[in-house]
């Protein structure tokens, strides 16, 4: 075997992926070779520095941006499908028909309707913004979602809070829209509406930048605040893993038999974000311990009798930042952080069977929610 | 980050997801989102660019993931965008990072990166270790975006040669040779640099300890 080879063949032969007839010439090559011995020890070298490489942490705010932009595409994308025209349709709606140059003529009806309702879901498009403004309706009408997304997000600075915007209009539920209304209207096409998801993203994603925003934002507002009653809109849908309801499409909570959905769900709770929203302005109240408010009631029956519910109830509570708020011999109310009620659920069923009988409503401004377990042993 | 989601779990969320359920959309996003992030700051070079980069992926996946054939390996899928969204990417600003390689050390996100001591680590091996992290990373930026692929997935990821196939989507054999290419590469830049530099490490070591002394 040659030197030139040899060594090719050594990176290889470190990782043990090597032939045994080649493990055996390279063996016996630098037996007899200091030359190559010394490469090898180079070779080694190289691949303890490429390893010891740390992995970097994510930049601070990483991911609340990320979900913004990502909510954001949602909204948006859902109004691309309904044109086929990409990054030409004006922003806001008082334009009329004879500056819109390239639409084809036979899609002026579906334009005008296109409009309608992307002048509805815009709005949703500020989601940054008008989520602060519009706290508690805004998680009062999406459910779940929006008191995920309200978690995590770092507000923009408060300066905005008062911004171009004018008249905020409607509570956004804003999530709402960006789930599927029916189960069977998924999120975007893929592919071709990337585009304008790209060119109408920039808007959004200046969002921060007041200036920038004030033209299309306001023009957009003045004309389709109107339109649209300032209410949530009424059917947010039951899709939602938070809801804790045991309809089908989370069906991933009820089943007992389902694995625990995202253990990455109690890191959340670690996630900076989470402080810096601690001491966001936002109108998001911090739970209080006040009246007990409606929560969840559920029966828990044990897989193998014999199994301390309580004590694994108690861990699993602990397990996703939540406490116990009181137990007696025969059941146990604990307190789970909302994002996380999804798992805690999950977690639950891995402990035995659940069987519900009250399910909780969403409170507005909780970032707790109350579950009672009557520990099931007969 | 480091509770590893079942493959189950994940098969759950998957379909929820694409479903528009954006509950479980997160819930992937946070299983993944470290791991793309580090593969774009190892091609990219600096964390402005892996943050651009890496949040692209996620928005690409997002929008594609109602075509996602949920037979196929989620990660796998994720790091095959991720890749060759930082390939398009380096391409277009031919190499050059939006950062230096320099600049990017005193960035403190990349400063911190390439500073967790072991406590059994001296201050001199700590020194050199970092020293020996900066020689590599200049190094890679003189690979071409698909060695620095290959390298990063198999030596900084840990992927296995078949993950990396099938990322690649090249022959098993093809990535091998490619990984062993790239790493060659990687030695003889760095050896070539300690030339053009006119110091050994051991005697850089020495330098600095003689500065201690006085």
């Amino acid at each position: 075997m040659k030197c030139e080879e040899c060594r090719e063949l050594l990176w290889i032969y470190m990782e043990w992926e090597t032939t045994p007839e080649e493990s055996a010439e390279i063996k016996a090559h630098l037996a007899e070779c200091p030359e190559c011995r010394k490469a090898a020890s180079q070779h080694m070298a190289v691949m303890e520095t490429l390893r010891s490489l740390p992995e970097a942490e994510l930049p601070e705010g990483y991911h609340a941006e990320l979900m913004q932009k990502i909510a954001a595409a949602g909204s948006l994308a859902e109004e691309t499908e309904e044109s086929n025209e990409t990054a030409i349709l004006p922003n806001h709606v008082s334009t009329p028909p004879v500056e819109w140059k390239v639409v084809r003529k036979t899609e002026i009806l579906q334009k005008a309707k296109a409009e309608k309702e992307r002048g509805k879901k815009q709005r949703h498009s500020w989601k940054g913004l008008s989520l602060i403004a519009a706290a508690v309706l805004v998680v009062a009408a999406a459910g779940g979602i929006s008191g995920v997304m309200n978690m995590r997000q770092t507000p923009p600075e408060p300066v905005q809070l008062t911004s171009n915007l004018p008249d905020e209009g409607g509570a956004e539920s804003i999530q709402t829209d960006a789930l599927p209304e029916d189960a069977a209207a998924p999120i975007p096409a893929a592919g071709g509406t990337e585009e304008t998801v790209q060119t109408q993203k920039a808007d959004v994603e200046n969002m921060p930048a007041p200036e920038e925003t004030a033209q299309p934002m306001t023009n957009e507002a003045a004309h389709t605040a109107p339109q649209e009653p300032a209410q949530p809109e009424p059917e947010s849908t039951p899709n939602l893993m938070l809801r804790s309801t045991p309809v089908p499409e989370t069906a991933s909570l009820s089943a007992p038999a389902a694995p625990p959905a995202a253990p990455v769900l109690a890191k959340a709770a670690d996630e900076t974000e989470s402080t810096e929203n601690s001491s966001s302005d936002s109108s998001i109240t911090p739970y209080s311990a006040a009246e007990p408010k409606s929560g969840d009631l559920l029966k828990l029956r044990p897989q193998n009798s014999g199994t301390d519910v309580y004590g694994s109830v108690l861990q699993a509570a602990e397990d996703y930042a939540g406490f116990e708020e009181s137990a007696n011999g025969s059941s146990i109310s604990v307190m789970i952080p909302v994002e996380n009620l999804g798992a805690f659920l999950s977690e639950l069923g891995t402990i035995g069977e659940i069987e519900w009988q009250t399910q909780g409503q969403e409170e507005v401004g909780a970032t707790y929610r109350r579950v009672e377990i009557l520990l099931g042993t007969e | 980050m480091d509770m590893p989601m079942t493959e189950q779990s994940e098969k759950i969320l998957i379909s929820l997801a694409k479903r528009g359920d954006m509950t479980a959309f997160e819930q992937l996003v946070l299983a993944h989102e470290k791991r793309v992030y580090n593969i774009a700051l190892r091609m990219a070079g600096s964390s402005e660019d892996a943050k651009d980069i890496s949040q692209e992926v996620f928005l690409k996946v997002f929008r594609n993931i109602p075509n996602f054939d949920e037979r196929a390996a989620f990660s796998t899928w994720i790091y095959r965008i991720t890749v060759n969204a930082c390939i398009d990417e380096m391409r277009k600003r031919k190499g050059k990072p939006s950062l230096s390689l320099e600049q990017e050390m005193q960035n403190e996100e990349g400063a911190w990166a390439l500073q967790i001591a072991d406590e059994r680590e001296t201050p001199e091996e700590v020194l050199l270790r970092q020293e020996k992290q900066r020689e590599i990373l200049l190094a890679m930026e003189k690979l071409s975006p698909e060695h620095k692929a290959a390298v990063t997935l198999r030596d900084i990821r840990g992927l296995s040669y078949e993950e990396i196939a099938e990322t690649l989507e090249m022959p098993l054999g093809t990535v091998k040779s490619r990984i062993c290419r790239a790493r060659s590469q990687l030695k003889e830049e760095i050896l070539k640099n300690r030339e053009r530099n006119g110091v050994s490490l051991r005697h850089k070591k020495r330098k600095e300890g003689r500065f201690h002394e006085v």
